[in-house]
């Protein structure tokens, strides 16, 4: 006999297990969602070091948490959400004085859910890179141009649909059939993409610091195209940075109020021992302390792939393949 | 303690002990709470898996009650109209009404110079929020991470000491004790002394696995004398060292090679973090004879009602104060559904209802 039952357990309280919660919710199942650490929301957390009353956002720090349609479909503003969103966004600083700087040039108007265009500041942007290079401003002008006809969304359509199976046509062979992005984008380093559109050194140091910042990945590395291409957008014609008002943690405040507000429970210092299995189906958890709670539908994991195979599952339950590409 | 005890080191250990959480050691009159200090100290307890741990659960009761937690955007008004409040408005500009009632937890000076404005309150009233003062000293706490667990030069004749939730350290006689104190209102530092406890001897889980926490925590005063309260940002990890230099004379483990990182609070740092710890004042405010019961924080709110119709107080500084017994919690919401004429749904516990039979409440 369980401890408690849910119909869906959830695995780690991070902000994409307490996004994950929220749709079930929302669809009227019970939730509960298991922590090992003494806080729910993951990355998005906030501490008072090095001294009380000082705050400091110890993971994620500047983000672009409004892009995710979670924020609009549970309307995270009315339980606290609440972003700053400086206009100058970002800037790269020479040492001879000179300062590239580029602003947002979206507005997030969270009411009517939607992104307004601030055309100063796009002009801005182009005026700041032509004192570096007139050529690469008029390339940002081009690409902004293509953002705006249609490129940028399915960008977005990207990040929040889930990748088909190889070899089916998807978003990026549309962008490419479409022409307007040059197919040897795809097979480049991103120290070549920077060479082969940007003219100027600040331009390039700009570009390759942008991919280093989003995939964590060098200059000689090819990364994947559309994460190329998320990066070109946002160089003349990005949206804006935004920090989270009173601490990033204070985003994962505004997840749990909207997990509670629709039944939903979190638990925190609860680790998870194991995910019971019967008949090749997730039947619940145990964790540290013995006790068991069900799952009465599912089971959903939000860490990494080794602790789930060979930490919680018993790893003769998954295939010899998973195992091997699961391994550290 | 001169009546009760002869032995001068069984003196400072009580004296000690009864003026922990605020006592001072010569003020009149609050002899009374000395068995409460004294039945507090003999029944230390440690939350499990850290302090937030109890604010996590009374945050889980409030939410499943259908309450709300808003943080991170201050209240920075109580809207008052025709003596009535009638809701708070936040540092962003929202304005949140009340229909039922507003309750404070804040201070008083917080709650209604700053929040109402004196314009708004009785002079003689305001007066009585000015009168309210603050505590003498506050703390300043050294959270240390170690490798590995103390071994007190004590422990060798008896081990126990090892495994005390608290220890004393630094007061060889009343003398010193009362010395700390009189260096305190001079806004001096004294020679370290302290008490010094390591929760993970008791709960491994604050820690990662085999290493231990510790915490120093001495009394202090708010302003130093030579540049006030601000000087504690720039002498704060100096007097830490001081104070793990005279821990290391009595558990000699406890050195540079065993300590992994430390944390420093000092009494400027709880006003900053919690700025209704006004001078770093523990409780919301001194316990003097003059702000106890009936007249804390004065006589116009003591049974948690105030001046301003629909607004209550419920902090540590209304009855029955402060060091988390939540009394005042309490009291306050028994208080506000009485006034809202709401049957209760919980029963007084017994041995309330026993002191009620006693005559003694």
């Amino acid at each position: 006999m369980a401890d408690k039952t849910y119909d869906a357990v959830i695995i780690g309280g991070g902000s994409n297990g307490l996004v994950v919660g929220l749709y079930l919710a929302k669809n009227g199942m019970k939730v509960g969602v298991f922590e090992r650490r003494y806080e729910i929301g993951g990355e998005f957390c906030s501490e008072e070091l090095p001294l009380p009353g000082f705050l400091m956002n110890t993971c994620a720090t500047f983000i672009r948490f409004y892009l995710c349609p979670a924020v609009f479909d549970f309307n995270l503003k009315q339980y606290g959400l609440n972003l700053v969103m400086p206009e100058p966004s970002q800037s790269v600083i020479f040492d001879d004085g000179k300062a590239l700087i580029i602003y947002g040039v979206k507005h997030v108007d969270f009411e009517k859910r939607k992104f307004v265009d601030i055309p100063e500041n796009f002009e801005k942007n182009l005026k700041s890179i032509a004192e570096f290079s007139e050529k690469d401003a008029e390339t940002c002008a081009k690409w902004a141009e293509k953002f705006r006809r249609g490129l940028g969304e399915k960008i977005e359509q990207w990040l929040y649909n889930p990748p088909p199976p190889p070899g089916q046509r998807w978003i990026e062979e549309e962008i490419l059939e479409s022409g307007e992005v040059d197919p040897r984008l795809a097979y480049m380093t991103i120290g070549e993409v920077a060479y082969e559109l940007f003219e100027s050194d600040a331009m390039r140091i700009y570009f390759m610091r942008l991919a280093q910042g989003h995939t964590g990945s060098y200059p000689h590395v090819v990364q994947p195209l559309m994460f190329t291409l998320h990066q070109l957008g946002s160089m003349a014609g990005g949206m804006p940075i935004s920090i989270s008002l009173g601490g990033t943690h204070n985003i994962a405040h505004a997840l749990q109020r909207a997990l509670c507000a629709m039944g939903g429970d979190f638990f925190v210092n609860a680790e998870v021992k194991k995910i019971l299995v019967k008949n090749e189906r997730a039947m619940g958890i145990v964790l540290e302390d013995g006790s068991e709670v069900e799952a009465k539908h599912l089971v959903v994991y939000g860490a990494d792939p080794y602790q789930l195979v060979f930490k919680l599952l018993d790893p003769e339950l998954t295939p010899q393949r998973l195992r091997k590409r699961s391994k550290i | 303690m001169d009546e009760l005890f002869e032995n001068d080191r069984v003196r400072t250990l009580f004296l000690y002990l009864a003026c922990m959480w605020g006592l001072e050691y010569d003020v009149a009159g609050v002899g009374y709470l000395v068995p409460l200090m004294i039945n507090r100290a003999t029944h230390y307890r440690l939350c499990a898996r850290g302090s937030h741990r109890i604010a996590h659960l009374l945050g889980k009761i409030l939410v499943k009650n259908g309450g709300m937690i808003w943080c991170g955007v201050p209240v920075t008004k109580i809207l008052v109209e025709n003596g009535e409040a009638k809701g708070v408005e936040l540092a962003n500009g929202d304005i949140i009404e009340a229909e039922k009632a507003i309750i404070s937890s804040l201070d008083p000076y917080h709650t209604f110079l700053k929040l109402i404005g004196e314009e708004k309150l009785d002079p003689e009233f305001v007066t009585r929020i000015k009168d309210y003062k603050w505590e003498e000293w506050s703390l300043f706490v050294v959270h240390m991470a170690l490798n590995e667990a103390p071994n007190f030069k004590a422990a060798s004749k008896n081990p126990d000491v090892n495994k005390a939730l608290m220890c004393i350290i630094g007061y060889e006689s009343e003398e010193d004790l009362i010395n700390h104190w009189e260096s305190i209102r001079k806004g001096e530092l004294a020679k370290p002394a302290f008490d010094v406890r390591f929760p993970t001897l008791h709960d491994p889980s604050q820690a990662p696995f085999g290493k231990h926490t510790g915490l120093i925590t001495e009394f202090a005063p708010y302003e130093l004398k030579e540049g006030g309260a601000e000087v504690w940002y720039k002498i704060r990890r100096k007097h830490a060292e001081q104070c793990i230099e005279v821990l290391s004379q009595y558990a000699p483990n406890v050195n540079k090679k065993n300590i992994l990182g430390i944390y420093i609070t000092t009494p400027l740092d709880i006003e900053n973090k919690f700025p209704d710890m006004v001078k770093g004042s523990i409780k919301q405010g001194a316990y003097y004879p003059l702000q106890m019961g009936f007249m804390r924080p004065n006589e116009y709110c003591s049974d948690h009602s105030t001046p301003i119709k629909k607004l209550y107080i419920c902090g540590a500084s209304s009855h029955s104060g402060g060091m988390a017994n939540y009394g005042p919690g309490y009291c306050a919401a028994n208080k506000i559904i009485e006034d809202l004429g709401i049957p209760k749904n919980w029963e007084e516990p017994e041995f309330i209802k026993k002191a009620r039979e006693a005559g003694l409440i």
